[in-house]
């Protein structure tokens, strides 16, 4: 019985860390891919640099806060290619190179959807 | 490359900390089953030290949730016999009191080359001269040869269920193991943990200990 009290304790407690890591995750990522498709993506199209850059830059803050939750759930390569992507967006931003960036933010969008989709739990995922 | 060292640190925690909960049955003479887990807790452990990108949180989960999963089924196995049954599998008569059953041998795929060299590594070379030889749940052959028993004994009460296929394999009934149970100064049978017949048909009752204890002695 102790056995089983310490294991049901041992699992509830990792999975726990986990529905709060994914309820934290869900929000963070969606507000991220929200912000690129409602309004980097139209600045960028609009030829709107600056708010494109102001609202970009918050997104890649709250990024790099989220990232350091997210490396103890996901494979660090998922979240190494999503670094990479906001760093080359940024920078296609700054240098206002609209197809690129507008391409840039698309795939990060996409990368974004990717992580939020690939923690769900769905048969999709499981099987 | 010293990831790699912490992460196998915290995976030798967490592989000991899995096994200990488990218990020690999972490591001496283990069923077939419980082999399978512990081959799988070692391939999950190790996935996270091989791979330095694939998350330790995952890997971790899988461990647990396998250990988890083993105790729950080991603790259902004790409570209902069909869940022991599906679990363990029972163990299986080859040969009863002398005589072969070759219906059993064939359903478990067994040859007579097989059973010979069993018999052989338990140092019985002849047939005449088993008398029962159980093949285990765990695969494991065990022999009882003519000069060491009469019968095998029988258990009729396992943690306050009767099994009554075994009182009547061994002679008895309900109201003749209610008398034994009353000479012994037991009312309920939920108060016994094990009772069986031995070879001389004589029963032995060990009932539950009491809150404060951990051993049963035998009820006379």
């Amino acid at each position: 019985m102790r056995a089983l009290i310490v294991s049901i304790i041992s699992l509830s407690l990792v999975v726990g860390i986990w529905i709060v890591y994914y309820n934290y995750s869900d929000d963070a990522l969606d507000k991220m891919k929200t912000s690129c498709e409602d309004t980097v993506i139209p600045a960028i199209k609009d030829d709107d640099w600056e708010t494109a850059r102001t609202e970009f830059e918050k997104q890649y803050k709250d990024w790099h806060k989220y990232r350091r939750a997210a490396l103890f759930f996901l494979d660090t390569e998922n979240v190494n290619s999503t670094d990479a992507s906001f760093a080359r967006a940024l920078e296609y931003i700054d240098e206002e190179d609209a197809s690129n960036a507008r391409g840039e933010v698309l795939s990060l969008k996409e990368q974004l959807n990717s992580l939020k989709a690939n923690e769900k739990p769905g048969l999709s995922n499981i099987f | 490359m010293i990831i790699v060292l912490f992460r196998t640190m915290i995976l030798y925690a967490i592989v000991l900390f899995a096994i200990r909960i488990m218990g020690s049955s999972e490591l001496s003479k283990m069923s077939p089953f419980q082999l399978v887990v512990v081959f799988m807790i070692a391939e999950l452990a190790s996935i996270p030290i091989d791979s330095p990108t694939a998350s330790l949180a995952n890997g971790i989960i899988a461990i647990f949730t396998l250990m988890f999963l083993q105790i729950l089924l080991s603790f259902l196995s004790t409570k209902s016999g069909v869940v022991r049954n599906i679990i363990d599998g029972k163990p299986v008569l080859l040969v009863d009191q002398g005589k072969l059953n070759v219906k059993e041998l064939r359903r478990q795929r067994i040859t007579i080359n097989n059973l010979m060299e069993q018999l052989r590594l338990k140092d019985c070379p002849s047939l005449s001269d088993v008398m029962y030889a159980i093949m285990e749940s765990n695969g494991e052959l065990s022999v009882i040869t003519t000069t060491q028993q009469q019968a095998l004994p029988v258990v009729v009460i396992n943690d306050g269920k009767i099994y009554k296929n075994n009182l009547l394999k061994a002679g008895s009934d309900m109201d003749k193991l209610y008398a034994a149970l009353q000479i012994r100064g037991i009312e309920n049978i939920e108060d016994v943990f094990v009772a069986f017949y031995d070879g001389n048909s004589q029963i032995h009752v060990y009932p539950n200990p009491p809150d404060n204890e951990d051993f049963s002695k035998e009820a006379i």
